[in-house]
């Protein structure tokens, strides 16, 4: 089983699908920006397009939901009564259509060519809904609850619990949360109190539909579109406690405790820290094992971190927490280009980047390659450290504690990743451990440029898709992403030279588990294999795989 | 004497009450606290409300009991004093007994009191919900819909902004757990589909396609302005909405979607312009980092400015940013630079009337003002931590800042306005005797900010403030729940000197914390409405007031004959 791996840049979320979607249709911008700039007018003829939105389920037309076209033209229109609309003069070639409207989920965006004639109809998915009451044992309803929505979502290639959203019960202690794809959800209210002063303290710990401690324990509520499920909370109050004590060493401002469960999942429950005096309090703590951590969020080089583990069955004061520096781990990239005759424009650059945003504008180097150190047993999002460069170009991996990581690295451009070590151990098949002296040597990354390329064709498409190639025998690599368009055309970016299986999606693969072999066996019919030398071209043919709900 | 400092309401119960300085005597004879939990509006007995008492100078002695059929409740074996009361039960927000903002009757239990046959009249909340619809009839979710109440706070009749909550995907939005007062509803907020292009932005060679797209794209780029109850854009024409005890009132509201302006405003000293270097930070020793100015726009709402919603959809390397989500109209625009949330580069105060495609350099309005000064205790350099605020009528926010080893300084530049100077913090026993201002004029402790000074301070402070404690009379005989001033020479000026109190069920009040200084007593019956920090509001009870000297550290005991509310 691979431990670690490299990774193509690709960000499973339906923003980058329906980039992507828009970049295919962009492809014939150029094209048709020359032969409209010919003098005579366009060969592409305009026509009108017209069409209607309706819902998927039912086939109802939806009136005044937003059609939208982006590639060659950006265009909107508003649905009629009857759902229906139209566009004049649009060029007759693929565009990316979708549209919108409240109650229905964003997910229908595909590519289409708009002919004389012909009319258009896009389906939307009616988005689902959970509601549900949280209330006392003996009725009284709760208000200010807080509940929380987890799906399951594919991160790095596998299904995980993830937050998808969250929600407030009102006075009536009802709550509602709207807008959500088919699929198995976990909801979880708490955890609060209601200790006064003076009174004995009791609260809710964090509790899982119907009325589980955790999430192994907890219920999925599956749900499909269109759907309405209610989830209601019988809550039964227990006894809570106060954990005091003081965190010990360089205090800072950007200091901050969390109390965290044996999983690692904080808590929730806020803490009162003094930042001058290092002080905490922290209240309506249920009986159970703990870790209280200590983090600093400064971006100074010289973070702090502190963690202690406690059994709480009362309430308890005189914890201590020292703060220890952080680690800091460098990282050494190392180019080799081996390729015979690279083009120029392919070559990766060190160059400076400047971003400009929200927050300002930041000016750094660019250093070949994104690294990220992610806890073994981790979601891969939440915990992980990305490694950072200097105006130098130099990596490191900052404000690491002691533990076990893999370590993720993904190059730009035209390179793959070669080898990833420390020590002379291989970080491509092994984890990082950092022992608690906190001992490690540096990360070398070898990148090569000479890469190999998929070409192809998928049979049956009736629009865009998306393509995998999963390193076969070969656990160094990781899975490789790619897309067709509308004609079947295969498009991957340069990889690593070995031995893939390659599947062709009608639809994103953001449900896809593809580092979970028994979740892709069911495809495995559809796969092509191809082997690919290092600066060669493998070609494959595929079947496209209906996985659209 | 009583003063509600604090009414926690949690999931259960309610929990009170503090005091400033009333004995508590201990005695081998034991009292009782008992009465009646009745429905305000219905005279009905309330079952099962949480009654709480606690001792005024021993808050976290709490005792509780559970209210019973009859609404009857019962605490026995108390010592002689006073005890904070309140109640709550689902339905009845935590309040303190005969509430009147915050302040409450506490119960006086000893040898000749009454304290037996209470009436708590728990007042039901009351709940303003409704719908939030677009002009074509579609529920709009998101927007943002803010509560106001009008009211005698400190003595003044404002309205201002409560609380602000988001309709759900049904356009639904609840304010619950409101008191018996008037209030308005504003909702603003963006269509769905207003913004579908977050992406891309691509420039077409074609003429005839980049103009359609324009056209087109400003059919979806749409805002939904500050709306008031029941339709209108103007507070002026904003109706009031009367929440009765206990009752949820429907306020239903149409928005009319207008088009969203785009303004480009250049501003000097901002990343890209020519003083870019101004504004650039090292936040740590790998990136240089530099910051946009923090833009806001404000629109004056029942007489306080209140931040309209814009974003910056577009920064620029000359120094320009474009700034939406607004529709047309006059705004208050402020201007800070310096880093992120931190404008410590100053700020500029400019009114701007903002239409489409606009483009605004920065300048002519009114700079804030940088403020320090030095402060001095009892003729020492005060050595301890202390707190200077300013606190400005008609302004969203307090400034504070820390006084170390006797001086401070404003971080935040401070607009334009009058400001009454105070202090806060760990100087609760210190008062302020003089304030001499260079850069600035002060009358009493009232600050006249102008636009772009540089104000220094020199603030003259003592220890040792006074304390008065007193009975108030109807006719010879102790009355409880009358509202009790200490009304200073010049209140116009020194509206902080003011101390306020309720009378107990015994009649009696203690006003803490008296700064040294000459002032009037005066008991009003039925006085919580009026707004006296208008002098002219008090005038017509002073003349039956007698002039006292209070100096600091001394306590001084009055009687006061109660006048009723004119």
């Amino acid at each position: 089983m691979s431990i670690a791996h490299t990774e193509r840049s690709r960000d499973h979320s339906n923003l980058i699908q329906c980039l992507i979607t828009v970049a295919l249709a962009l492809l014939f911008v150029p094209l048709l920006s020359a032969q409209t700039n010919a003098g005579t007018g366009s060969q592409i003829p305009r026509i009108r397009a017209t069409g209607r939105v309706v819902n998927s389920l039912t086939g109802e037309a939806i009136s005044r939901a937003l059609v939208m076209i982006e590639g060659r033209a950006q265009r909107v229109a508003f649905t009629d009564s009857e759902g229906n609309f139209v566009f004049d003069d649009l060029w007759s070639v693929p565009l990316v259509f979708h549209a919108r409207k409240p109650g229905f989920l964003e997910d229908n965006q595909t590519v289409i060519t708009p002919h004389a004639g012909e009319s258009i109809t896009l389906k939307l998915n009616p988005s689902a809904l959970i509601v549900g009451q949280v209330a006392t044992d003996d009725g009284e309803p709760i208000e200010s609850a807080s509940i929380e929505l987890l799906g399951q979502r594919v991160v790095d290639g596998r299904k995980q619990w993830t937050r998808m959203g969250n929600a407030s019960t009102d006075e009536d202690g009802r709550f509602r949360l709207p807008n959500l794809r088919p699929g198995k959800y976990l909801i979880s209210v708490g955890p609060f109190s209601n200790q006064a002063l003076g009174q004995e303290a009791t609260g809710f710990p964090t509790t899982y539909y119907p009325n589980a401690p955790d999430r192994n324990s907890a219920t999925p509520v599956q749900i499909g579109y269109g759907q309405q499920v209610e989830a209601n909370f019988s809550l039964t109050a227990v006894p809570v406690y106060t954990v005091m004590g003081t965190v010990v060493g360089q205090l800072d401002h950007s200091l901050g405790v969390t109390i965290r469960d044996s999983s690692g999942q904080n808590v929730g429950l806020g803490a009162a820290f003094n930042r001058t005096t290092g002080q905490f309090r922290i209240m309506g703590v249920p009986r159970g094992t703990y870790t209280l951590q200590v983090d600093s969020y400064s971006p100074s080089e010289d973070s702090l971190t502190g963690r202690v583990t406690i059994t709480v069955t009362a309430s308890q004061s005189g914890i201590v927490i020292p703060l220890h520096p952080t680690i800091k781990i460098p990282v050494e990239v190392r180019r080799e280009d081996v390729r015979v005759s690279a083009p120029p424009e392919q070559k990766v650059d060190q160059g400076i980047v400047i971003t400009t945003g929200q927050f300002g504008r930041r000016q750094f180097t660019d250093p070949g390659v994104r690294i990220r150190a992610v806890p073994t047993g981790s979601d891969g999002q939440e915990n992980a450290a990305w490694g950072e460069p200097d105006q130098q170009g130099r990596i490191f991996l900052r404000r690491m504690a002691p533990g076990s990581y893999r370590i993720l690295a993904t190059p730009v451009a035209d390179y793959y990743v070669h080898s990833v070590q420390s020590g002379g151990v291989n970080l491509l098949s092994e984890p990082l451990v950092i022992s608690e002296s906190g001992t490690v040597q540096p990360i070398e990354v070898v990148l090569r440029n000479d890469t190999a390329k998929i070409k192809g064709t998928v049979r049956g498409v009736t629009s865009s898709g998306a393509l995998i190639a999963i390193p076969s025998g070969n656990d160094t690599q990781s899975p490789a992403f790619g897309n067709y368009g509308e004609d079947g055309h295969c498009y991957f970016p340069p990889l690593a030279p070995g031995t893939y299986k390659v599947y062709a999606f009608d639809h994103g693969t953001e449900e896809i588990e593809y580092a979970n072999p028994e979740a892709l066996e069911e495809y495995d019919s559809k796969s092509a294999q191809v082997t690919l030398s290092p600066n060669q071209t493998g070609e494959v043919t595929l079947d496209v795989i209906k996985v659209t709900q | 004497m009583s003063r509600v400092r604090r009414i926690l309401v949690s999931a259960s119960l309610l929990l009170a009450i503090t005091a400033t300085a009333q004995d508590t005597t201990p005695a081998a004879v034991s009292f009782r606290i008992s009465g009646f939990v009745l429905d305000s509006t219905s005279g009905q007995p309330v079952a099962g409300a949480q009654v709480v008492i606690a001792p005024v100078v021993e808050r976290g002695s709490i005792k509780r009991a559970l209210s019973a059929a009859d609404g009857a409740f019962t605490f026995d074996g108390l010592s002689k004093g006073k005890y904070s009361l309140g109640a709550e039960h689902r339905g009845y927000p935590g309040q303190g007994y005969d509430q009147h903002e915050g302040y409450a009757t506490a119960i006086a239990v000893g040898p000749g009191l009454d304290s037996e046959h209470i009436v708590f009249r728990l007042r039901p909340a009351g709940g303003i919900r409704g719908t939030v619809t677009s002009e074509d009839n579609e529920p709009i979710g998101g927007a943002t819909v803010r509560l106001f109440g009008s009211g005698i706070a400190n003595g003044e009749a404002t309205t201002r902004e409560l609380m602000t909550v988001t309709t759900d995907d049904r356009g639904l939005y609840s304010f619950a757990h409101l008191a018996d007062h008037e209030y308005y509803i504003a909702v603003s907020g963006r269509p769905w589909y207003a913004n579908v292009y977050p992406y891309l932005a691509i420039t077409y060679p074609d003429p005839l396609e980049a103009a359609r797209m324009k056209e087109e794209r400003s059919r979806v780029d749409r805002v939904y302005p500050l709306t008031f109850y029941p339709g209108t854009f103007s507070a002026d024409q904003a109706r009031p909405i009367r929440v009765p005890p206990g009752e949820k009132v429907t306020a239903d509201i149409v928005l009319q979607s207008a088009r969203n302006i785009h303004v480009r405003i250049s501003a000097p000293g901002t990343p890209g312009s020519a003083k870019e270097s101004e504004n650039l930070v090292i936040s740590d020793m790998h990136r240089k980092i530099s910051f946009p100015p923090r833009v806001m726009f404000y629109k004056n709402v029942f007489g306080t400015l209140t931040n309209i919603e814009s974003a910056m959809t577009s920064t620029a390397d000359d120094g320009v940013y474009e700034f939406s989500g607004m529709p047309a109209g006059h705004y208050t625009m402020t201007l800070h630079r310096g880093e992120g949330l931190r404008p410590e580069g100053g700020g500029i105060t400019q009114e701007v009337d903002l239409e489409d495609g606009v483009e605004l350099t920065v300048g002519g309005g009114t700079s804030s003002a940088s403020v320090s000064g030095v402060l001095s205790i009892d003729g020492q350099v005060s050595r301890e931590r202390a707190i200077v605020r300013l606190v400005g009528k008609g302004i969203p926010m307090a400034f504070a800042a820390e006084v170390k080893d006797g001086r401070f300084e404003f971080v935040q530049s401070v607009p334009p306005g009058t400001y009454e100077v105070g202090l806060a913090g760990n100087a609760n026993d210190q008062y302020i005797k003089i304030v001499t201002a260079t850069g600035a004029r002060i009358s009493g402790r009232a600050l006249q900010v102008s636009s772009g000074a540089a104000i220094k301070l020199a603030i003259t402070a003592a220890t040792g403030m006074g304390r008065v404690d007193g009975v108030a009379l109807d006719h010879g005989k102790p009355l409880a729940g009358a509202m009790i001033v200490l009304v200073p020479a010049d209140i116009a000026h020194n509206a902080t000197l003011v101390r306020r109190d309720q009378s107990d069920s015994d009649g009696t009040f203690t006003l803490p914390q008296v700064v040294p200084g000459t002032y009037r007593v005066i008991a009003i019956q039925n006085g919580w409405k009026l707004p006296w920090s208008d002098p002219k509001v008090l005038n017509p009870y002073l003349g039956k007031a007698t002039t006292y000297s209070i100096t600091g550290g001394n306590k001084l005991e009055v009687k006061v004959e109660v006048q009723t509310a004119k």
